[in-house]
């Protein structure tokens, strides 16, 4: 017996080792809720009281009667919950578990009828194979999760799976280590100049990477929070370091009035000729703008090894949070204000959460140990968002 | 049991089962360890399957022990070999069945040369048809040899999934579903096989003899999975490789018949006590009609292959329920026909899922007429299952029908329905295959893939003219099974 029970729990950590590998992601073949699962079993429990089914199971005479009779019962409860565990579900884990389950009495029964006949050794060899057949399974579902097709008439209520394959920004994260298309190049005096600050140095794990929030939604952000907090901190009163920090950033951003609204906004459509700057009409002298129109329209996403290697030059140049004293292309804080009236298309995830950030959003998260509510920079306000998306979501294990 | 005892020769010796599965494990495991080396492994097990078929299909067992003057030992065909108290001899029964195993595997090594499987076809296939020996070999043990062979299959059946996943990032389903049947059925035969012990104290019990053989037909049937428990059949030929797939099938089910015939000979009482026959006929038509109703609406070449399968399958289980002895010549001649379309089928469908990428539509849509030999190989070894005319399965299936009409004619009638459902299946197939080409960038076909396509169609067509070219190996085969 104490081998049985040897099998059978490394049969469970066979499991739980592929699940542990295996990234998280919503299986399409879910078992129903806890509800339906519950209020089945409670079902078959009624019904088993109800009914008499008068059904015995062999079991040699040094066993009581009454003692055969509990272990029939016991059986037949854990055959039906096999059989339930079979019927409601389709993915690998729940039928591996199914399986097993209905090899434990038969793996009893082999040992009390067939003793010392090698049956009970084939048996438990038997359920390590099924154990490692249904790992190997689990491993390859994670990563064809996104391939599969919607069943509507399947009984297994693929609500997960059809709400994750509905949206193609959904990706799951076992797919981000084969996604690994190299994004725009960005070079540190193009950000510094953008945000005027840094990035934080790594995406945590269990971050879902999709196209639109890697690549354009932070410079997006970087640069609305930016101009948004010129305008915010007009009036203020400020500390002498924080002051001295918008001020670069209104030297680097906006050199022109950071008090005012931008005159400029209206006018940098990109591809539009215009009053403020007519130079944007001209092909020759509008590449800037239209590289930095490029990069942040770029839909390519970033991988989390892309992230680390975009933000390794901003993180070395930008550590102290330092401004870059240099005359900015006019162009790109312009571009940047642009982008501000602008509203971002709300990016959801893979679990269905939106990472749209507004700017009452972004005003109430800021960080009360470092600054004030008004004092805060734009980069500060959208990192705390930025962790607070991450936190939401569960990590990679 | 006549078991010889090597202990009385000299030199050393070897059992004919010891020399089968070690030399099978012992391949497994050069062939795994070179396995990125496909060509090389592939082309090395084909040779020696192909050698060991020919040799067990000639073997005479009552001839002397052959001696191996290279590695100086002595090969005792009638030799035992016995662990955990089960004893494998080869026996004359057990003869068509090893050969026909290895026949099939070296087919589908030759298949694999040209496009892969998967690197891990090869050894683990070597394992597979080391276990199917096995089975084949099982003569005696704690429990009787049919009544084990559930367990076994498990076991194969768990190996099995790792090639028909091959690595894909596909739906598991099929793969898994593979495993349920074997699962809920061992205890059955375990179960079965004590008051089988208890039956041989009173032989004529007859509440021992209703628990033995209800126990048994219920197994049995759910072994054949049929409708409701099919859809491992068709989610295998969906997403699994092709000849993978033709392979585990039919090794299944040429262990699966062997084991029924096992069990009706061990215990003859059980289509006396229990209707056998009526459980198989009702297993039968429902698996025919809805594999030819789902092969009328199946768009993936895959899915509709496994169900075109499925409804052969539903015919030979229908077959399998008809009284008389005489059918089982019948059986094994549908089943012979069965492989050789499946075969046909798979050459095709192997090399259009290649050229195809996974059969996506895009790609699919007018690649017959880059790949001409390959789609009408897929497309005539689909037909034959479906008993087309001119097709290999034309004859099996009309012999089929004929006898199941002879027994009730409405049976036959059904199973014609669900074939033209089949058929028509397999007619909107042909013309997506051989329509407009929307992918002008695909390559003409291979010739070497054209020339075995061509060989397909060519044994198709000859069975489908000549089908008493397989009069004489079934014959042989029926015989020595009733030894």
């Amino acid at each position: 017996m104490i081998v049985q029970v040897c099998i059978i729990a490394l049969c469970t950590l066979i499991l739980a080792i592929s699940i542990a590998q295996a990234p998280r992601s919503p299986t399409i073949s879910q078992s129903g809720n806890w509800i339906m699962r519950l209020l089945m079993l409670i079902l078959v429990y009624t019904a088993l009281r109800l009914f008499d089914f008068n059904f015995s199971l062999p079991f040699p005479n040094a066993i009581e009667a009454s003692d055969a009779l509990r272990m029939t019962v016991f059986f037949i409860w854990i055959s039906i919950c096999a059989l339930l565990t079979l019927g409601l579900s389709n993915s690998p884990l729940f039928t591996g578990v199914a399986l097993l389950l209905w090899c434990v009495p038969a793996h009893v029964f082999a040992t009390l009828l067939l003793p010392e006949s090698g049956v009970s050794v084939l048996i438990g060899i038997v359920e390590l194979l099924i154990a490692l057949g249904c790992s190997y399974l689990i491993l390859t579902e994670s990563l064809s999760i996104k391939q599969r097709p919607i069943v509507s008439t399947d009984i297994t209520f693929p609500v997960e799976g059809r709400r994750m394959l509905t949206d193609r920004s959904m990706v799951p994260i076992g797919e981000m280590t084969t996604m690994d298309i190299p994004t725009v190049p960005l070079t540190a005096e193009a950000r510094q100049a953008m945000t005027g600050v840094t990035l934080p140095q790594t995406a945590p794990r269990g971050t879902i990477l999709s196209d639109t929030n890697l690549t354009d939604e932070p410079l997006r952000i970087n640069r609305a929070q930016a101009a948004q907090s010129r305008a915010a901190q007009s009036g203020a009163k400020q500390s002498q370091k924080n002051q001295s920090q918008i001020n670069q950033m209104q030297a680097n951003l906006s050199p022109s009035d950071s008090s005012q609204s931008h005159p400029r906004r209206e006018t940098l459509t990109p591809g539009t000729p215009t009053q403020a700057n007519p130079t944007q009409a001209d092909p020759t002298q509008a590449d800037p703008t239209q590289n930095n129109q490029k990069w942040v329209r770029s839909g390519s996403p970033l991988t989390r090894t892309n992230l680390k290697a975009a933000q390794k030059p901003l993180t070395d140049s930008l550590s102290s949070r330092q401004v870059n004293q240099s005359l900015p292309d006019q162009s790109l804080p312009n571009q940047l204000a642009e982008e501000l009236q602008e509203p971002t298309q709300p990016t959801p995830n893979l679990f269905g959460t939106s990472t749209h950030l507004d700017k009452d959003y972004i005003n109430s998260k800021a960080e009360p140990q470092q600054k004030s509510k008004k004092e805060k920079t734009g980069l500060s306000r959208l990192f705390n968002r930025r962790q607070k998306d991450e936190t939401d979501l569960p990590k990679d294990r | 049991m006549n078991c010889f005892d090597p202990a009385t020769l000299n030199s050393p010796n070897i059992s004919l089962p010891l020399l089968i599965l070690g030399g099978l494990f012992l391949l497994a495991l050069i062939t795994y360890i070179f396995r990125s080396w496909e060509w090389l492994t592939t082309s090395v097990a084909a040779v020696i399957t192909g050698w060991l078929a020919l040799w067990l299909w000639n073997l005479d067992l009552s001839a002397a022990p052959i001696q191996l003057s290279l590695l100086n030992r002595v090969i005792v065909p009638t030799g035992c070999l016995e662990r955990l108290g089960f004893m494998l001899q080869v026996h004359p029964a057990a003869i068509p069945v090893l050969a026909t195993s290895m026949a099939l595997a070296c087919i589908a090594f030759v298949l694999t040369i040209r496009i892969s499987q998967g690197h891990s076809f090869v050894p683990f296939t070597l394992i597979l048809l080391a276990g199917y020996a096995l089975l084949a070999m099982l003569v005696s043990g704690p429990v009787a040899a049919p009544l084990i062979t559930p367990l076994l299959l498990v076991g194969l059946s768990s190996i099995g999934i790792y090639i028909l996943q091959a690595g894909r990032a596909t739906r598991s389903d099929g793969p898994l579903r593979s495993l349920i049947p074997a699962v809920l059925t061992f205890p059955l035969f375990l179960i079965a096989s004590w008051y089988a012990d208890r039956l041989a104290l009173s032989p004529r019990d007859p509440e021992l003899m209703n628990i033995v053989s209800l126990l048994l037909t219920v197994g049995i049937i759910v072994l054949l999975a049929p409708v409701p428990l099919h859809s491992a059949m068709a989610d295998v030929a969906e997403t699994a490789p092709p000849i993978v797939t033709m392979l585990l099938t039919l090794l299944y089910q040429l262990a699966l018949l062997h084991l029924i015939y096992r069990v009706l000979t061990a215990y003859p009482f059980i289509p006396r006590t229990i209707p056998l026959e009526f459980g198989l006929t009702i297993a039968g038509v429902l698996t025919a009609a809805w594999g030819g109703i789902a092969a009328a609406g199946a768009e993936h070449p895959g899915r509709l292959w496994g169900y075109a399968a499925l409804h052969d399958w539903g015919l030979l289980i229908m077959l399998l329920g008809i009284p008389g002895n005489t059918n089982w010549q019948i059986v094994l001649f549908l089943f012979a026909l069965r492989a050789i379309s499946m075969l046909t089928a798979a050459i095709g469908l192997s090399a259009i899922e290649h050229a195809s990428r996974t059969f996506d539509s895009e790609w699919l849509q007018g690649i017959g007429k880059r790949m001409p030999w390959n789609s009408a190989a897929f497309l005539i070894g689909g037909l034959g299952l479906a008993g087309f005319p001119l097709s290999a399965g034309f004859t099996g299936h009309w012999v089929g029908l004929m006898t199941v009409a002879s027994n009730d004619w409405r049976i036959a009638a059904v199973v014609m329905v669900a074939s033209a459902g089949v058929v028509i299946g397999f007619i909107r197939m042909a013309r997506t295959l051989y329509g407009p080409l929307i992918q002008t960038r695909l390559l003409n076909e291979n010739p070497v893939g054209a020339l075995l396509a061509f060989v397909g169609i060519l044994i198709s067509a000859s069975l489908a003219l000549s089908p008493q070219l397989l009069t004489g190996p079934i014959e042989s085969a029926l015989l020595a099974l009733s030894r």
